[in-house]
């Protein structure tokens, strides 16, 4: 077999031809009987590594699952709030057992005159203090949105072509249209891509919708419109698909970073570094270790 | 992964259920996994296997179970419950397991399936069969061939990324890819 015949039965079996491409290879294996043995023979391969690939989403879902209590005996249900009460307990004591300091002084003069330089005293020094503070933060972000900016180019990549997620083979559902599109993107069409994304109108039930969400994302981060990126990888993120929920998770910690949502990308990558099997845990967890 | 706390709250039938779970959709794996662990774990460890055991031999088990759906060799029937044949289909592996070298042990296999859910478990068995062998030959093969094999196949990284992570350029990912890969087939069909 050449190397391009080993190619395109392998795009074949990963679902990566186009539907008109699938076709024809299903017309040329029931004409080729060489054809179809060969296509045979890597699929026993292939289908048997893709085990092995799915088992790592399987032990993460487990550790999800687990977490949500789905596979506990029920009468382990209830451990957690016993161990609540048990962590709330000493607390209690603690307070309760602090001697009371007295609250009220009686000395009323005294008390007037201190009150009034308290407060003028107290005024200054806010005011002096939002004064520098202002002065403060607006260096700080300056510098911070500065090494935002220079980490966001260090990790932005666009999704390329190989790198792109797969459509399940069964969305049948705008699925020529999703591939035109997704199509465009690969090939760094990038207005002509966002064009074919737009005209797209999927279903409330079907997954288009948030692989439409996620390309608009990723294209809007490309041209810098951070808020519109944000907006749909989201929405991209809620999809029931983990491979594009996961790429998603990344981008749009990219977006903020992007930003200057420092906060909310801090929170989303060490989300995804703690996450086991997340294919962005590596990047994740060499991001939080350099920019934070 | 973001999972509702009830996954299977949209399959009130086996047919929406299979649906899902064609649909490649997380819910429908998560739902099926919550029915049937427990029942596993449970008869795993009534076989004095641990809960460590149970969890691998279960995710093994779901993860050839996936793969079944999505390649067309598992068709939805009526007569099959879901969540029946994936017990079933990780109760037999885990009792050929026991009668491997290190738990050699006598089992009867009891089985209570009719004919079809049989012919199922049997495409089932072989696909698992398979697996068994490829993860053995895979560890025949050079560790250049096995790291590129793991990282596209397994890793599920790109050719870029793959050029990146073993220093090669683009091109050469892509030919050794597809060498490594003939080399893995055709020691499994020289073994078959």
């Amino acid at each position: 077999m050449t190397e391009s015949e080993f190619e395109r039965i392998d795009d074949f079996l990963a679902g990566k031809l186009t539907t008109t491409e699938q076709q024809r290879m299903v017309e040329a294996m029931a004409q080729d009987d060489q054809l179809r043995q060969a296509v045979e023979q890597h699929r026993a391969v292939r289908e048997s590594l893709q085990v092995l690939a799915a088992k790592k989403r399987f032990e993460a879902m487990h550790l999800q699952l687990d977490r949500m209590g789905l596979l506990a005996e029920p009468e382990d249900e209830e451990e957690p709030e016993v161990s609540l009460e048990e962590d709330t307990t000493p607390d209690l004591e603690v307070i309760r057992s602090e001697p009371q300091e007295p609250v009220i002084r009686r000395d009323v003069p005294v008390v007037s005159i201190r009150r009034n330089y308290f407060w003028q005293y107290a005024a200054a020094s806010v005011f002096v203090g939002v004064l520098l503070g202002t002065l403060f933060i607006v260096q700080y972000r300056g510098k911070e949105g500065d090494q935002s900016e220079v980490t966001f180019r260090q990790y932005f990549r666009p999704d390329s072509t190989n790198n792109a997620p797969q459509l399940p083979s069964e969305v049948t559902e705008n699925e020529k249209e999703l591939s035109k599109a997704i199509d465009e993107y690969r090939h760094n069409r990038l207005k002509q891509s966002e064009e074919k994304f737009k005209t797209i109108k999927p279903t409330s039930k079907g997954t288009a919708q948030y692989y439409q969400a996620y390309y608009i994302g990723l294209i809007a981060l490309e041209h810098n419109q951070t808020a519109k990126a944000i907006d749909q990888l989201e929405t991209a993120r809620q999809a029931p698909i983990i491979e594009l929920q996961q790429r998603s998770e990344w981008y749009l910690g990219l977006a903020y970073l992007k930003a200057h949502r420092s906060d909310d990308a801090r929170q989303l990558f060490t989300q995804i570094a703690n996450t086991p099997g997340h294919a962005y845990q590596q990047k994740a967890s060499n991001l939080l270790q350099q920019h934070y | 992964m973001l999972l509702p706390h009830n996954p299977c709250r949209p399959y009130s039938t086996d047919e929406l259920l299979y649906d899902g779970l064609k649909q490649n959709d997380d819910r429908a794996y998560a739902c099926l996994y919550a029915q049937t662990f427990r029942s596993f774990a449970h008869y795993v460890q009534s076989t004095q296997g641990t809960p460590e055991h149970a969890q691998d031999a279960f995710q093994q088990g779901i993860a050839e179970f996936y793969v079944a759906i999505q390649s067309g060799k598992y068709q939805v029937s009526p007569k099959a419950r879901l969540k029946n044949v994936l017990f079933e289909f990780c109760k037999r592996k885990w009792i050929n397991e026991l009668q491997s070298a290190r738990h050699r042990k006598t089992q009867t296999l009891e089985s209570y399936m009719d004919q079809e859910e049989e012919n199922i478990l049997d495409e089932l068995m072989t696909l698992a069969s398979n697996v068994e062998k490829v993860t053995l030959l895979l560890d025949q093969l050079g560790k250049g061939c096995q790291q590129v094999i793991r990282l596209f196949y397994i890793e599920e990284k790109s050719l870029a990324e793959i050029a990146e992570a073993l220093e090669y350029t683009p091109k050469t990912a892509r030919t050794k890819r597809y060498e490594c890969t003939e080399q893995l087939k055709k020691l499994f069909w020289k073994h078959n």
